[in-house]
């Protein structure tokens, strides 16, 4: 049977059920557990959550960049394209790389090879997919950093990353990334590392690079100031799972999960006059030590007996909206809130 | 590549444990120490006993003598074990020399200012620039009998360097770490320092560092026993043994090779060790989310 | 930028440092130069006397260095007492046969040693890399003296395959072809470069292997996996090449061990080169010619290094950008 072709209404990636474990000393743990989602054509998803969550690795599990002591179970499915990406061959899987689905990641300072120059790195991608020369490739490494903003870019073609800014590394990063006009980009956390300034200057740049290739993003960050300026939609990660999904309007405008509802509220914002930041008491837990049940309980301003003895299901509120929480059940405890003295039951 | 930063010697321990390699290598070390250590008192002859130097010289290796008999009808398993009590102890001693010597020079640059600390590591260069045995042969050609004691003050004196680089440089690194500008606002004088917060990071490289270098002086130590510059025979080393053994290589090989096997055993088993440590200080690399 | 010109400086004042030292040392041994050579009853301690002052040794401290470091920069290292020859003359008929020795033995070593190290981390965690690191333990501890002692014995002895020492038959005929000289040249060359072979390759191997299993970490590997860039590719262009420079710079810093092991190499089989003549003149007391090699081999030590240093660099970019030691691992 033939794997089944793509239409345009398809969604470009989809991500079934995806989970990832890892040996440790300490035992198996699972930081990716359960993830699903879908991005279409043309769309930024923003994957948000706090550090330890499982959002990057969720990002490297899509072009299988996760190494042993890592291991992507069966079960898992990744849809690119209309194909699975876990069941592809090594070559295959390569020709998929940098080509049609392509990662840009954080710190562009170890991401980049320190021994070659910017231009080779750049050329290097065009080299493994196309059967061009090598002064073909090196022209068009130059034409690519010129075309995201690098300033006399052959003269930076020659340089070497430790010569080169921060922002300039970043943008050397996503030229790498663009030159096989890619239709997804998976971006983790790409300006983070940065100053805000060059933060703003970076994102229009994805998203004017997005629009003319009509690529879709998949955008991993902590920061929900980005989510509201770069994504249609957003799906927020805790405890690798996904606990709320929606259009970014309406994640910000009406918030359905606890864990968003404390994110949002421990956003600083200008306007309002507060004394203190408000803040999601507790700490994340670290994979091994998550709870049973729901994993966000033991910090949850409403949680109830429930929470700690049965899992949330990850409830579809219609209008692309979900939600891992009993609440969706009960909305009328959300009446009740505790404080964190009190604690669930 | 060695780690830095402060250990948690309960894990080290523990991983230390589960490394059969460096258990392998202490379990070695341990049952030669206890041979060397006790045999001399349980053996039947001492190590400059000379029973019958017309017949018995170079006699092979028997019930009677387990490693034959040298030139002069010594018995050779008991001239091992003794030049082994002499060897070990004259390597730990330098080495001991060593790390004092290269922790002060090296906490005292990494404390100091910019221009006192190029200064000391200038020295430190030259020191590592000098071949060690080169160096060596020239202090020991100072003088014509070497009493021991002498001989360790110059292994450890041409030494010293590469602890001295790796101490300043951990100190360095940590010096700007803010639990030390804590300390140091809390109005700590740089001894207690020294002493408290920077020791302890430090303590892990240079344990790793010194047993290495235990091997490495055991070689050098014995390298220049054979030349017949380092101990003194009669005194037994297992450089001198080796030495004393050379002329015959080919007629009565026990005398030489007999200390080159243990030589060569305990320089495996320290360094095994050395790198076991190394591993079990450096935790392994856990994936980001 | 740690230009060319600023590490001929440091080297500089690192043999500076070295003659100061072994003017020091010169300074504590027991009696002087003429102790030994004019123990003649007939000599007069007048004329003593006198060839004191004209070797500078009744002036103060400070005007024994200057001269010193007069002689030092004339190239006069003293007299040899042992070879009766001045000791610069003795060094620079040694040191020739030291530097093709050493030469020979160095790039064998290191082409071995990365190759090893490097197919050892291919084959991480597989039976080959197990085997192959027991080895190179192994040969990494050996002592140097004791592995030329059993080199010899199997080569020349059991075996009888090559000659027993010296660097050239001396009782090959003058009128030997060509070929035939270089042959037995070769023939000599063979079992010292093995032994020195088995010392440095083996922790090269191991160098190289550690280099590389960190770099094969590396973020930029990733980004290259990710890029679609083929596995063969990644790891020569991504980690090994990255890992080449350190590598460079520990070797580099690895030359005096190299140059120390190389004495007991040439005496064992009597290579005519500066190592030998060390050894030799201590078992004689030569103290002038012990620290004429002492010097010299320092010398060679910090040329050795300024070489790796600039390799190192050309390699490796960041070398030149942060100085060495900054770019020995990937984050």
């Amino acid at each position: 049977m033939t794997a089944p072709r793509s239409t345009p209404t398809d969604p470009l990636l989809s991500l079934r059920d995806v989970r990832v474990t890892f040996r440790t000393g300490d035992g198996l743990i699972t930081p990716v557990d359960g993830v699903s989602f879908d991005i279409a054509r043309g769309e930024t998803l923003a994957l948000v959550g706090e550090s330890g969550c499982g959002k990057s690795l969720t990002a490297l599990t899509i072009l299988r960049l996760i190494d042993p002591p890592g291991r992507i179970e069966p079960g898992s499915r990744i849809l690119f394209e209309g194909r699975d990406l876990l069941t592809l061959g090594d070559r295959e899987l390569r020709a998929v790389r940098g080509r049609q689905a392509a990662m840009i990641f954080q710190e562009p300072m170890t991401a980049l090879n320190p021994v070659y120059s910017a231009g080779e790195q750049i050329a290097e991608v065009v080299r493994t997919h196309t059967s061009g020369t090598r002064r073909e490739a090196w022209d068009r490494a130059v034409a690519m950093l010129g075309a995201v903003g690098i300033p006399s870019p052959e003269i930076r073609a020659k340089q070497f990353p430790h010569q080169l800014s921060g922002g300039m590394r970043q943008r050397v990063m996503i030229a790498m990334a663009l030159v096989m006009n890619p239709t997804l980009l998976i971006a983790d956390e790409p300006t983070t590392a940065l100053d805000v300034t060059i933060q703003a200057q970076l994102l229009d740049l994805l998203r004017e690079a997005q629009a003319a290739r009509g690529a879709s993003m998949l955008l991993i960050t902590h920061d929900l100031g980005v989510v509201a300026e770069s994504a249609q939609r957003v799906a927020v990660m805790y405890a690798g799972q996904i606990v709320e999904e929606a259009p970014v309007t309406a994640l910000f405008a009406a918030p359905q999960h606890p864990y968003t509802q404390g994110l949002m509220a421990a956003m600083p914002r200008a306007g309002t006059r507060r004394e203190r930041l408000t803040t999601i008491p507790g700490t994340v837990p670290p994979p091994g030590a998550w709870p049973t049940a729901c994993r966000f309980a033991d910090r949850c301003t409403f949680a109830w007996t429930r929470c700690t003895t049965e899992a949330p299901p990850l409830h579809q509120l219609g209008d692309g909206r979900t939600s891992r929480c009993h609440l969706v059940d009960e909305p009328e405890r959300a009446a009740t809130p505790h404080t964190a003295a009190q604690g669930a039951a | 590549m060695i780690p830095h930063g402060a250990a948690n010697w309960h894990l080290v321990i523990r991983r230390l444990r589960a490394d059969r390699r460096s258990v392998a290598a202490l379990a070695v070390l341990l049952v030669l120490l206890a041979v060397i250590v006790i045999g001399p008192m349980l053996s039947a002859y001492g190590p400059r006993e000379q029973p019958d130097i017309t017949n018995l010289a170079h006699a092979r290796p028997s019930m009677a003598h387990l490693l034959g008999t040298d030139a002069y009808s010594r018995d050779v398993l008991s001239r091992v074990m003794s030049g082994g009590r002499v060897s070990l102890a004259l390597a730990a001693s330098a080495v001991v020399l060593e790390v004092m010597l290269g922790i002060c020079w090296g906490l005292a640059a990494g404390l100091a200012g910019e221009r006192v600390d190029a200064a000391m590591m200038r020295c430190v260069d030259a020191g590592m620039s000098m071949p060690r045995v080169l160096l060596l042969l020239a202090l020991l050609a100072t003088v014509p009998q070497v009493p021991l004691w002498l001989f360790v003050l110059f292994l450890g004196v041409t030494g010293w360097f590469g602890i001295a680089r790796l101490v300043r440089g951990e100190v360095r690194t940590i010096r700007h770490a803010e639990f030390i500008l804590a300390a140091r606002a809390l109005g700590a004088t740089p001894v207690r320092l020294a002493r408290r917060h920077l020791l302890p990071q430090v303590i892990g490289p240079v344990v790793v560092w010194a047993t290495l270098a235990v091997g490495q002086v055991i070689v050098l130590e014995a390298g220049l026993s054979w030349l017949g510059i380092g101990v003194q025979p009669p005194r037994p080393s297992w450089g001198n043994i080796i030495h004393d053994g050379t002329e015959f290589l080919t007629s009565a090989p026990w005398v030489s090779l007999a200390p080159g096997a243990c030589l060569v055993l305990v320089v495996l088993a320290v360094s095994a060790l050395g790198d076991g440590l190394r591993d079990a200080l450096a935790p392994g690399q856990l994936p980001r989310t | 930028m740690r230009t060319l010109t600023q590490r001929i400086w440091q080297g500089l004042v690192v043999v500076a440092f070295v003659a100061t030292a072994t003017f020091v040392l010169v300074r504590i041994a027991p009696g002087d130069p003429f102790s030994t050579v004019l123990d003649d009853p007939h000599l007069t301690p007048a004329i003593r006397a006198q060839w004191r002052a004209a070797y500078g040794l009744d002036g103060s401290l400070g005007a024994q260095y200057l001269h010193w470091v007069a002689a030092l920069a004339r190239g006069d290292l003293g007299w040899s007492v042992s070879m009766n020859t001045p000791v610069s003359h003795a060094i620079a008929q040694a040191l020739p046969n030291t530097l093709s020795l050493m030469g020979c033995a160095l790039v064998l070593s290191f082409a071995v040693g990365m190759l090893l190290g490097a197919f050892q981390a291919a084959r991480h965690g597989r039976a080959a890399d197990h085997g192959i690191g027991a080895i190179t333990l192994l040969g990494a501890a050996l002592p140097d003296f004791w592995l030329a002692l059993v080199v010899m014995l199997t080569g020349a002895y059991w075996w009888r395959i090559f000659p027993v020492g010296g660097a050239a038959d001396p009782l090959l005929p003058l009128a030997a072809s060509f070929a035939e000289v270089l042959r037995d040249r070769l023939a000599h060359l063979v079992l010292p470069v093995l032994t020195l072979l088995i010392l440095i390759a083996a922790p090269v191997a191991r160098q190289q292997r550690t280099a590389l299993l960190d770099h094969l970490g590396a973020d930029w590997v990733r980004t290259a996996r990710a890029k679609g860039v083929a596995p063969a590719r990644v790891f020569r262009r991504h980690a090994w090449r990255t890992a080449l420079g350190p590598v460079i710079t520990l070797g580099g810093l690895a030359l005096p061990a190299m140059v120390s092991g190389a004495v007991f190499v040439e005496y064992v089989f009597a290579w005519p080169g500066m190592g030998s003549l060390a050894a030799r003149a201590i078992t004689s007391r030569d103290y002038h010619l012990v620290v004429g090699c002492l010097i010299v081999g320092a010398t060679l030590v910090v040329v050795g290094s300024i070489a790796a240093d600039l390799l190192s660099q050309r390699l490796d970019p960041r070398v030149a950008h942060d100085g060495p030691g900054a770019g020995s691992g990937p984050t």
